[in-house]
């Protein structure tokens, strides 16, 4: 009880700062839809006249989770939480045919970088933003840990990192970005599914490859009107915005350490 | 075609039940404040406990709320961000504003109601308890247009509490259950029968030595309020729990279990509300209804914000949702119940002198 004093005590000597702000600014701009990226700051720019995006050719995804586990290496994300994994099911397609035909569906999955996010909306603290070239990122020294963004994000792309506290997920490994390198998971993959690069450079091998492919391409619930920016080729439609089937075991118990 | 789903890791539940008790305690804070307001306006036919229990559970709700919500964030110490960092177009920012405007206003409007009571105590016996007068800060009289000023401003800011709550989670539309007004009008309305609970809680705590019982009037607040409040939420029930499209509430068995403990707690409400003519001259009766009037307020906002975070947004789900014994978990839960508790049993003292005794009959506040 003592710390939750504290916090209350710390809470209240802000009260008087702030309290002159409240009502003007606020009820305006909380009615508006227009799309909030929180990124006025020089330091939250990016690549300026990039957007980075990703496409993932679900017809070379074998499942193997070089991915996840690629990205768990690289950003340390706690034992049993991730920044992306593959999703996978047992699909049995229906037909006379006998043995019944039984296939493998994988779905990789990671924060879409969408363009009209609304995890970043709803940050009380601006400590989530989208940088110019698409990438959504959290400023975890400044995140507060409420969780919203959590909650607003439809895809369960994001949680509260256990070890560090506060919001984590994918960020496009911007920082290997930055140094040139792919990022981890799209450096691990097998079957090289997964391709990121700049849609606004006609010329980049994702904008050929979404160009080649753009009658087969989809993404992640639409109807959100979130514009997801992970682009899937080769996706069956019963994918795109809920799964209807049986639940998997989750989190089973592993050995406990 | 036929889905079955092998390696789904669960989403975890991100707000913990720090959620669910501000909800609680800060819905029954400012739904006590707004018939507080109602209480004042009725002084000569409303008794001066039932207004103490109503302004107590409107200032320790508002109290105690608080810092359940600051125990949901997991960096509670970095709270004075949302005040460095200002963000109108987020609620929840609207909200940190919002919140100790609202509790400040709350324990001012109590405090104003109570000076006379706790400027009673320089008549106690003892030189120490003598000093509680002290905490009237002055000799001088508040006046009764003072007090209904405070009231009046910690109702309106008890609605900017209701919209901010209702609207934070309403905005949300990754889950319809969520993004519907029928979620805010649910906690809103359910709110009154959460404060009808803890006023009856306070009422019961304040010394029986000087207590009158419930004036007719006060039955009648207590009585309407809990039918209009139980009845409207009921009907919202049914109109919230459709919209879910991914499956419906109705035909999942562990929802059927969830909604027919709403739907029937309310029930329970109104029916006890419909008898407590009766029921008030008893203090059992008083009590079966507290308690009912609690539970249902907590069961309303268990489910409606705790289980519809273990409804999966894209996969199959449910990701089901075990209470922890720990601090986030079932000892947090009654660590702050323990809390309001305890701030009940100290302020209900406040009112226990005899010098208190000695000014009866109540002078009308008004
Ligand atoms: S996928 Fe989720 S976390 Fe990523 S940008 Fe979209 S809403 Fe935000
Ligand atoms: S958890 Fe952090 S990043 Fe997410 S909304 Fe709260 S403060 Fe912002």
């Amino acid at each position: 009880m003592d710390t939750d004093k504290r916090h209350f005590l710390n809470r209240i000597a802000g009260i008087t700062a702030g309290a002159a702000l409240i009502p003007v600014a606020g009820v305006n701009t909380a009615v508006a839809s227009t799309v909030i990226r929180n990124n006025q700051q020089a330091d939250r720019k990016g690549h300026i006249g990039k957007r980075y995006a990703m496409a993932i050719d679900l017809r070379q995804c074998v499942g193997c989770q070089a991915c996840t586990v690629g990205c768990s290496i690289e950003n340390q994300a706690p034992i049993g939480q991730f920044r992306t994994t593959v999703k996978q099911y047992e699909v049995k397609l229906d037909g006379k045919e006998q043995p019944q035909q039984v296939k493998a569906f994988m779905l990789p999955r990671l924060c879409n970088h969408c363009d009209n996010p609304p995890c970043v909306k709803v940050c009380p603290v601006q400590a989530t933003f989208q940088r110019e070239d698409g990438i959504v990122m959290v400023d975890n020294e400044r995140c507060v840990a409420c969780a919203y963004c959590v909650q607003a994000c439809p895809y369960d792309a994001r949680f509260i990192n256990h070890d560090t506290l506060t919001a984590d997920k994918c960020t496009f490994c911007a920082h290997r970005l930055e140094e040139g390198l792919l990022p981890a998971c799209v450096e691990t993959c097998v079957g090289g599914a997964r391709v990121i690069g700049d849609i606004n450079d006609p010329n980049s091998v994702i904008s050929q490859l979404l160009t080649a492919n753009k009658d087969d391409i989809k993404v992640l619930k639409p109807e959100n009107n979130t514009h997801p920016h992970v682009f899937y080729i080769g996706m069956d439609e019963r994918f795109v915005s809920h799964v209807d089937g049986q639940a998997a075991l989750y989190e089973p118990v592993g050995e406990q350490s | 075609m036929n889905i079955t789903e092998i390696l789904i890791p669960a989403q975890e539940v991100a707000w913990l039940p720090w959620a669910v008790q501000y909800f609680f305690y800060i819905g029954a804070s400012y739904a006590a404040a707004i018939l507080f307001l109602v209480a004042l306006f009725f002084s000569r036919q409303t008794t001066h406990h039932f207004r103490v229990a109503l302004a107590l559970t409107m200032a320790i709700g508002a109290i105690v709320g608080p810092l359940a919500l600051t125990g949901d964030l997991h960096q509670p110490g970095r709270a004075w961000h949302f005040y460095f960092h200002v963000t109108p177009w987020s609620w929840m920012s609207l909200g940190s504003f919002f919140l100790p405007l609202f509790s400040g206003l709350s324990v001012l409007t109590a405090w104003l109601y109570l000076r006379r009571d706790i400027a009673a105590w320089q008549f106690s016996e003892s030189p120490w308890l003598r000093k509680v007068a002290l905490l009237t800060l002055g000799q001088w009289q508040s006046t009764p247009k003072q007090l209904l000023m405070a009231a009046s401003l910690t109702a309106l800011s008890g609605l900017s509490i209701a919209i901010y709550t209702g609207a934070e989670i309403s905005v949300i539309a990754s889950r319809p259950l969520w993004h519907q007004p029928a979620s805010a009008l649910l906690w809103f309305t359910s709110a009154f029968v959460g404060a009808i609970g803890f006023t009856l809680l306070t009422w019961t705590l304040l010394p029986n030595a000087t207590k009158p019982a419930l004036s007719c009037a006060d039955r009648n607040i207590i009585q309407r309020t809990s039918v209009i409040a139980a009845t409207l939420a009921l009907v919202l029930v049914p109109i919230w729990a459709s919209n879910n499209p991914s499956f419906s509430l109705f035909a999942d068995p562990v929802w059927l279990i969830n909604l027919t403990l709403m739907a029937a707690s309310l029930l329970v409400c109104i029916g006890l509300a419909l008898l407590f003519g009766v029921l008030a001259t008893r203090e059992f009766g008083v009590i079966a209804m507290l308690v009912c009037s609690l539970l249902c307020a907590w069961i309303i906002r268990w489910v409606t914000i705790l289980e519809v975070q273990t409804i999966a947004r894209f996969d199959v789900g449910d990701f089901a949702y075990q209470l922890p014994a720990g601090s986030a978990g079932w000892l947090g839960i009654i660590g702050i119940f323990g809390l309001w508790l305890a701030l009940a049993l100290i302020a209900s003292e406040l009112i226990n002198t005899k010098a208190t005794a000695a000014r009866q009959p109540q002078a009308p506040q008004q």
